[in-house]
């Protein structure tokens, strides 16, 4: 009895060392500030925001998951780093280390989503993966050191000079294609991003995303309206679902080329683009959107009108010049 | 021992929780391994993306979407919205109707009042005529024949007064006195004329001779060459010996100065077409009520006129300062003379912007109308009309002051939108700009505003979407040289053009395009 209570007493001492053993221990020499592991993103982006708390670290590497390293050497003048990371479609792991005198420190692993609307495979994110929102007052607070966090937008007024814009700091990546959406050129965000019903976030994306497009583009409101059959994005509004609300490479700020596009959904079941007897070469690019008209038509299968008379080879429709 | 075990137990639960909370390092390390050791299991069981596999169809086929009949259910969405609107619709033509009702009334009423207006004048006329010289004859005895008439009274004048052509002298000159030419009257004189006459000043606002009982002022007692035996040679000639401003007469104030180059008709021909000579109901011994716009379209609303034929009943549109509450007519023309053509008060465009200096709401559609002498003030290139007020004619270059079927009482059509098409007939830019600017594809000429060769006027309207003028220019002033604008608004937002011009093209970068060149000697080529 004894020896066993003798033995519980050490147990217990054992313990207390552990404690204070711990308790001696180092902290870490960074803080990953953002991204939080596990978020979704719908642009081709993210930005890698870095605290360093040990001052004796020179070196931070970021591994991106396309094996590009991006690189940032420390000064003591500031604390916080920020870098723009590439993403991948579907699952991203970032690794972010620390170097001090050429050894490594620490490091860390990120995990992020890059969802794709327009395929299928990275359509939806799998689970664990949650949306984070950026600007909240927690993290706005940790970058107002360098960054003016309020919106500087006059209402109903576009910049002169668009660099003038507190948001193109950091969000000009958005607008580095050729083809670019006139109130993301002008950063006259708010015309879509309006403060009101997100709790979450500042500047949350519009609920009903076809009611911000068609503030501005009404003259397609109405002709849809009185076309016999729509497309069912058309019908829903998920206007962004084909265009890139900001800037792409393509024309009319469509996410893929015209062939890609259609066949992203309409795969199988003999929708190829290559069809022998029809004019729907392949080689050309828009070769779909010459006889269907993409967002709704008075013929079944949104045929343009005129389609019939095979002799005029001539693209017709809206959307070609 | 059970006992101790059960105690170490839970002090190592303790302990390991305060490790937890109070070493956050440790704890998410932990965390992290167990994370992981969990994923590695899971993986170990499950695909990664087992959710893609064939397992679950998600492709519809089309037999299935034939049962969704997604136009159906659209429609009854639709439905349930359309019935609203058309209780709305019924409201709206209930207030039409009831409008105007209100409108027939009210002008009715008008019509009403200027009936009797008509018929005080006619029986005011008769009144006159209706002298009763039986008077006279019954009695004056005693009457002096023409003949013995004092010297100074011939040769006769064309006019006589009634008892002088009698020679009945004694109606107002005593006879016995031994005084020559004393009146029967102690009192005043217009006591005299009352006798027979009727009275002069029963209204409201009376001439000042009137009141004062003097009506020798312009009336002679005996003869005249002139109507109603005038002291002038006509009515103007008579009323102007006192209201000619050159002409200084003592404590006058109400003068005319027509010493000037434009000349209201009337006033040279005879001012009793709009004044009364006695007295009047309305004040300035004015003819009609509201001095200005009533009496004014008297002649104002006949077609004969032609140019100066003012049509501000039967428009779409019309203007404030003639329909509101105010001088009216006054508000911009002197009712006399000026040195500004059409008689205006003040140089043309500053007329305008007497009142268009703030912003006023528009009878048309409610809305706030820029302050136009701040923008004028605040933006130097103006436009020709405006700049050149002689030739050009100032607002009333495009605006027509008086009332216009077409909006913002211009005087042919135009636009407000951003798109519009320029296939219609009458456009008002084009009254002086030659239409070759924007019909041309290929041009060295008709414009400047061109890449080489190329028309960029047309290119910007075609006929597909075509911009209207409005989308780059300004109508009235700018800040930019060819009058382009500081925005254009689209969307709601006001978009700066940002244009630059060099000395042989341009640079903008609108919201419509990224920044666009034109040079006109080394064209960049620009292409359709």
């Amino acid at each position: 009895m004894i020896k066993e209570k003798i033995l519980g007493k050490y147990l217990v001492l054992f313990m207390f060392a552990l404690l204070l053993n711990i308790n001696a221990k180092e902290t870490q020499p960074i803080k990953i500030l953002e991204p939080q592991t596990n978020t979704v993103f719908q642009k081709n982006t993210l930005t890698v925001v870095v605290k360093i708390i040990d001052k004796n670290i020179d070196k931070i590497k970021i591994y991106s998951n396309n094996g590009t390293i991006y690189e940032n050497n420390i000064t003591k003048k500031r604390d916080t780093y920020c870098t723009l990371v590439s993403l991948d479609f579907g699952e991203n792991t970032i690794f972010v280390r620390a170097y001090s005198k050429g050894k490594k420190r620490f490091e860390s692993l990120i995990e992020s989503y890059y969802k794709f609307p327009v395929y299928k495979r990275y359509k939806y994110s799998p689970k664990g993966y949650e949306n984070n929102y950026f600007h909240t007052t927690k993290n706005e607070k940790a970058c107002k050191k360098c960054h003016k966090m309020n919106s500087n937008e006059k209402k109903g007024f576009a910049f002169l000079d668009p660099k003038e814009s507190n948001c193109y700091n950091c969000h000009q990546s958005l607008l580095k294609y050729q083809d670019a959406h006139a109130p993301a050129v002008n950063w006259v965000c708010s015309t879509c991003h309006e403060k009101t019903h997100s709790k979450l976030t500042k500047y949350p994306v519009p609920l009903e995303i076809n009611k911000a497009c068609i503030h501005c583009h009404k003259k397609f409101q109405q002709s849809f309206r009185s076309k016999k059959y729509k497309h069912d994005p058309v019908i829903i509004g998920i206007c962004d679902r084909c265009h890139n609300p900001h800037s792409s490479p393509n024309k009319y700020f469509i996410r893929l080329t015209p062939n890609k596009l259609c066949t992203s959904c309409h795969e199988g079941k003999g929708r190829t683009t290559k069809k022998e007897g029809t004019n729907c070469a392949a080689s050309s690019e828009s070769s779909c959107v010459k006889c269907h008209n993409p967002h709704a038509s008075d013929k079944p299968y949104f045929y343009e009108p005129g389609r019939q008379d095979k002799k005029k080879d001539k693209p017709r429709g809206l959307w070609l010049e | 021992m059970a006992k101790n075990i059960k105690l170490i137990i839970l002090t190592l639960i303790i302990v390991f929780s305060v490790i937890f909370f109070i070493k956050y390092d440790v704890g998410t390390k932990f965390g992290k391994f167990v994370v992981i050791m969990g994923n590695i299991m899971t993986n170990l069981q499950k695909d990664p993306h087992s959710y893609y596999t064939e397992g679950i169809d998600l492709d519809v086929s089309e037999e299935e979407l034939r049962d969704i009949n997604i136009t159906k259910i659209a429609e009854d969405f639709k439905t349930g919205q359309r019935e609203k609107i058309e209780g709305l619709l019924e409201k709206v033509k209930e207030l039409e109707i009831k409008l105007a009702s209100k409108n027939k009334l009210d002008s009715e009423l008008a019509k009403l009042q200027e009936e009797q207006e008509v018929i005080a004048m006619q029986e005011h006329a008769t009144e006159e005529k209706m002298l009763h010289h039986s008077k006279i004859d019954a009695k004056v005895t005693e009457l002096v024949k023409l003949e013995d008439l004092p010297q100074k009274f011939k040769p006769l004048k064309k006019y006589l007064h009634e008892p002088f052509k009698k020679g009945a002298c004694l109606i107002c000159h005593d006879g016995n006195s031994a005084e020559p030419g004393k009146l029967v009257t102690k009192k005043n004189i217009v006591a005299l004329c009352y006798k027979c006459h009727p009275r002069k000043d029963k209204q409201q606002y009376k001439h000042k001779p009137v009141e004062d009982g003097k009506c020798f002022k312009c009336h002679d007692p005996h003869q005249s060459n002139t109507k109603v035996l005038l002291k002038g040679k006509s009515v103007n000639n008579l009323c102007l010996k006192c209201h000619d401003k050159n002409k200084s007469v003592k404590d006058m104030k109400k003068t005319i100065n027509l010493n000037k180059k434009y000349i209201h008709k009337p006033v040279e021909k005879n001012c009793l077409e709009c004044h009364e000579h006695h007295n009047s109901k309305y004040k300035k011994l004015l003819k009609s009520k509201d001095g200005n716009l009533g009496l004014c379209m008297k002649c104002h609303n006949k077609r004969k006129m032609d140019k100066k034929w003012i049509n501000y009943k039967n428009v779409k549109y019309q203007h404030g300062a003639i329909v509101g509450k105010g001088k009216k007519c006054l508000e911009c023309h002197d009712p006399h003379a000026s040195n500004h053509k059409n008689i205006l008060k003040k140089d043309q465009v500053k007329t305008c912007l007497e009142c268009h200096n703030k912003s006023l709401k528009s009878d048309e559609d409610g809305q706030m109308m820029m302050n136009m002498a701040e923008h004028l003030k605040t933006h130097k290139n103006w436009h020709k009309p405006i700049s050149d007020v002689e030739k050009e004619g100032g607002c009333a270059g495009c605006h027509n002051p008086h009332g216009s079927n077409h909006f913002s009482i211009l005087k042919e059509s135009y636009t407000k939108k951003f798109y519009g098409d320029f296939s219609k007939k009458g456009f008002i830019c084009f009254k002086c700009h030659k239409i070759d600017k924007i019909k041309k594809e290929f041009t060295t000429k008709s414009t400047k505003f061109r890449d080489g060769k190329v028309n960029l006027h047309f290119l910007h309207i075609n006929d597909r979407k075509g911009r209207t003028c409005r989308a780059c220019h300004d109508e009235h002033a700018s800040k930019h040289p060819k009058l382009i604008r500081d925005y254009t608004v689209f969307g709601g937002v006001k978009f700066p053009l940002r244009y630059i011009e060099t000395k042989n093209g341009g640079s903008c970068q609108p919201a419509c395009h990224k920044k666009f060149s034109y040079d006109r000697v080394n064209p960049i080529g620009i292409k359709r």
